[in-house]
C-alpha cells in the first residue's frame, strides 16, 4: 500500500531533495514549510509518517510534536525529527519516533523511513 | 511661561545609546564599543570575505552574553553546510543551536510570497523567538527578487523599524557592495561595514572598512582582517588605534647596559621609558649589545622581552652564552620572554597588536626589538611607517617600557648611512651607532652615541670588544677622526645628516610632533 509522508522543512533545497528521494522509492509526499503549514495539511489526507525539521519559523518541530501528542486523531502518526542540533533529551516531554542528525546520507534517511513504514 | 521655557520643561535628557558589543576585540575597538542596540547594519563583501563567519561569531558571542539570536538565510545554501563549516571554529557552540541560536530559512517564503512575505516572516520570527540579534544572510537575493527598487526600500525600512521597536539589532549580509555599487537603499541602515580582499603584488590583504556608522565616532580607514580557527580577528590600524597614549614626563631613572664605559657615555644609562636605536651594519654587534641590555635588566629582576625576526630562540640563547650572557635560566623562570617571528609575510598591525599584548601581559620593563628593518620589509605601504612607529613607540613609552631597537645598515664599512624608513630617526630619543673599521689589517668595532635626548652624553667614538667574557667598551678610538663621514670615501646621506643634526639639537619635541601628525592624519 502506498505510504504517505509529510515532509516539514523550511530549507527548500533539502525539502526538494527528500521529496525526490521518497517519490522515487514509491512514497507519496506532502510538503510543508513549517509546523503551522503541516497542521494545515494534516486534515486533508491520512499521513503515515511525518519527517520534520526542528528549527523552522512560525511553529518548530518541538511544537509540532507536542501538538500531535495532544490530539488523539494524530497521536498515532510516527514522527521523525531531523536537525543539525542533536537534542540531549525530549523537549517539553515531546516523544518522537526517531531522530536523525543533519547532515545525513540519503541512504541513511531512507533506511530509517523504511523501518518505520514497513507493514 | 515663554515657549522656550515650555520646551525646556518637556525635553528629556537624551538617553545614552546602549551598545551591543560584537565580542570581536578589534571590531569593538574600531566601532568604539560595538553596534548600537536596535540599529540595523549591512555587512557587505564578495563571497569568501568572511561575512557569514563574522556574523555567526558575533551571534555566539552575543549568546554567551545572554542574548538570543535568529539567523535567517535567503540563499539556497543549506544551514547544514554552513554549520559543518562553522563546527571547526572555536566560537561555535552546538549546545545553544536550536535554543538561543536559531537557524531558519526564508528562501522558499521569499520565492513564494515575495518581499512582503519575507518581511512578515522576519517580524514573526523576531517576536516569536524574542531575538535580541537578528541576522539576515542573503540580502542580495532579496534584492534580486524584489519587484522594484521601491519595494526593496520598503522591505529594508520595514525591517529596520520593527527591529528598532523591539530593541533587536539587525545585521544584513550581502555579497554586493563596495565602490559604485553602494545603492541609496543601503544608506537607509544605520551602519555599513565592508569586507574586502585585495591582491597587492603577490599578497592578499583582507581588510575591514566601516563606511558608515550612525551615532558614534569610529576608527576610520581600512583595518586588517584575518580568518583564523578562532574566527575573525581584526587588527585596527595602529596609527589610529594608539592615539591616546599618556607619555610620562622625563624620568631621572636610568637603565644601564651593565657596560661601565657605555653607561658613562650615556650619562648613566638610557633614560627610562625612552626608545633607542642601535644602527650598524651586519656583524657590528647590534644583537649582542641588545642582549646585554636585557641581561642587565634580568639580573636586576626586571621582566624583559626579546622580539626578534632573524634568529630562533635557541640560537640566540647560544649566541648570548658565547659572550658570557646566560639567558636560558631567565627564559625558564619566565622573567625573559622571547618572541620569534620569522621575517616572512606578516601584517604590520597584527604584529603591533601582538607586541603590545605581550608587553602588557608580562609587564615588561625592558624590550629589545632585534631587526626593525623587518618591519620595513613587511610593509606594503611604506609611507605609513613613520606614523605607525610614532604610535607604537608612544604606546611603549606610556607603558613605561624602555625599548632598544636594532636596525641593520647596508654596507659593512664606510660612513655612508642610509635609513630607508623616512623619519625613523625622529621617533627614537636615542641613537647609538655601531661601525666596523679595518685598520692596519685589523677589524675594529666602534661605538658612538649620536643622539640622546634630554641628556648630556659623550659624543666621541669608542672602540668596543665582544669577547667570551662579555662586552667591553674601551677608550676613545684615536684613529676615528672623520670616521662617520668618510672612512672609505662615503658621504653621509640626508637622513643620516638628519640624525646628526637631531643629535646636536637641544631637547625638543620631535616625538610630540609625530604624535600630532598621527592625530591629524586620521
Amino acid at each position: 500500500m502506498l505510504k504517505r509522508v509529510l515532509v516539514v522543512e523550511d530549507e527548500q533545497t533539502i525539502a526538494e531533495l527528500i521529496q525526490n528521494l521518497l517519490e522515487t522509492e514509491g512514497f507519496e509526499v506532502v510538503a510543508a514549510r513549517n509546523g503551522q503549514e503541516a497542521l494545515d495539511r494534516l486534515p486533508n489526507q491520512p499521513i503515515d509518517l511525518i519527517l520534520s525539521d526542528i528549527m523552522m519559523p512560525y511553529m518548530d518541530g518541538w511544537q509540532l510534536c507536542n501538538y500531535l501528542q495532544d490530539h488523539p486523531a494524530y497521536r498515532h502518526i510516527k514522527l521523525i525529527l531531523m536537525s543539525a542540533a542533536k537534542p540531549d533529551k525530549p523537549n517539553n516531554g515531546c516523544e518522537y519516533t526517531a531522530f536523525i542528525e543533519k547532515p545525513f546520507a540519503l541512504e541513511q534517511l531512507l533506511e530509517i523511513i523504511m523501518q518505520y513504514t514497513y507493514d | 511661561m515663554s515657549d522656550n521655557q515650555t520646551e525646556v520643561a518637556v525635553s528629556a535628557p537624551p538617553s545614552k545609546p546602549i551598545r551591543l558589543p560584537t565580542g570581536i576585540k578589534g571590531l569593538d575597538i574600531v566601532l568604539q564599543g560595538g553596534f548600537m542596540k536596535g540599529d540595523s547594519y549591512i555587512i557587505m563583501g564578495a563571497p569568501g570575505m568572511g561575512k557569514t563567519i563574522m556574523a555567526n561569531q558575533i551571534a555566539f558571542n552575543h549568546i554567551a552574553a545572554g542574548g538570543k539570536v535568529v539567523f535567517l538565510t535567503v540563499m539556497t545554501e543549506t544551514h547544514n553546510r554552513m554549520i559543518s563549516h562553522l563546527r571547526a571554529l572555536s566560537f561555535f557552540n552546538m549546545d545553544v543551536v536550536s535554543s538561543a541560536m536559531y537557524y531558519v530559512s526564508g528562501y522558499s517564503t521569499l520565492e513564494n510570497d515575495g518581499l512582503d512575505g519575507l518581511l512578515t516572516l522576519c517580524r514573526n520570527i523576531i517576536k516569536e523567538r524574542r531575538a535580541t540579534l537578528f541576522i539576515l544572510d542573503g540580502l542580495a537575493t532579496a534584492e534580486d527578487l524584489a519587484p522594484s527598487g521601491v519595494a526593496f526600500k520598503r522591505f529594508i525600512r520595514g525591517l529596520d523599524a520593527y527591529s528598532e521597536v523591539h530593541g533587536c539589532t539587525t545585521l544584513l549580509l550581502t555579497h554586493r557592495g563596495g565602490g559604485n555599487y553602494l545603492q541609496t537603499e543601503y544608506t537607509m541602515v544605520d551602519g555599513i561595514i565592508e569586507l574586502t580582499d585585495e591582491l597587492v603584488e603577490l599578497r592578499n590583504q583582507r581588510k575591514l572598512h566601516v563606511l558608515k556608522f550612525r551615532g558614534s565616532a569610529f576608527l576610520q580607514g581600512r583595518h586588517s582582517l584575518e580568518i583564523t580557527s578562532n574566527g575573525i580577528v581584526i587588527h585596527p590600524r595602529s596609527e589610529v588605534q594608539y592615539t591616546n597614549s599618556h607619555i610620562p614626563a622625563v624620568s631621572p631613572e636610568r637603565l644601564q647596559f651593565g657596560i661601565t664605559r657605555l653607561d658613562e657615555m650615556l650619562g648613566g644609562g638610557l633614560p627610562a621609558s625612552t626608545c633607542t636605536t642601535l644602527y650598524g651594519p651586519t656583524g657590528s654587534g647590534k644583537t649582542s649589545l641588545g642582549l646585554q641590555f636585557l641581561a642587565n635588566g634580568l639580573a636586576a629582576g626586571q621582566s624583559c622581552l626579546l622580539f626578534n625576526f632573524y634568529e630562533s630562540p635557541a640560537r640566540l640563547i647560544d649566541k648570548a652564552a658565547q659572550i658570557g650572557i646566560n639567558l636560558a635560566e631567565y627564559q625558564e623562570s619566565g622573567l625573559l620572554q622571547i618572541q620569534w617571528q620569522p621575517p616572512l609575510e606578516f601584517d604590520l598591525d597584527w604584529l603591533a597588536d601582538r607586541l603590545l599584548n605581550i608587553v602588557q601581559q608580562y609587564k615588561v620593563k625592558r624590550l629589545f626589538i632585534d631587526g626593525l628593518d623587518a618591519f620595513y620589509q613587511a610593509a606594503i605601504y611604506t609611507d605609513r611607517l613613520s606614523r605607525y612607529w610614532a604610535a607604537i613607540t608612544n604606546e611603549l613609552r606610556s607603558l613605561n617600557i624602555t625599548t632598544v631597537f636594532s636596525f641593520e645598515l647596508p654596507g659593512v664599512f664606510g660612513g655612508n648611512i642610509e635609513l630607508p624608513i623616512h623619519g625613523i630617526s625622529a621617533i627614537t630619543e636615542n641613537v647609538i651607532l655601531l661601525r666596523l673599521s679595518e685598520l692596519r689589517s685589523e677589524l675594529k668595532y666602534l661605538i658612538s652615541v649620536m643622539k640622546e635626548r634630554d641628556s648630556d652624553h659623550d659624543r666621541r667614538v669608542h672602540e668596543f670588544f665582544i669577547t667570551s667574557q662579555g662586552i667591553r667598551v674601551g677608550d676613545v678610538f684615536g684613529a676615528g677622526e672623520g670616521l662617520l663621514n668618510s672612512l672609505s670615501g662615503g658621504v653621509l646621506s640626508n637622513e643620516a645628516s638628519a640624525v646628526k643634526e637631531a643629535a646636536s639639537k637641544p631637547p625638543d619635541s620631535e616625538t610630540e610632533a609625530e604624535t600630532k601628525e598621527t592625530k591629524t592624519g586620521q
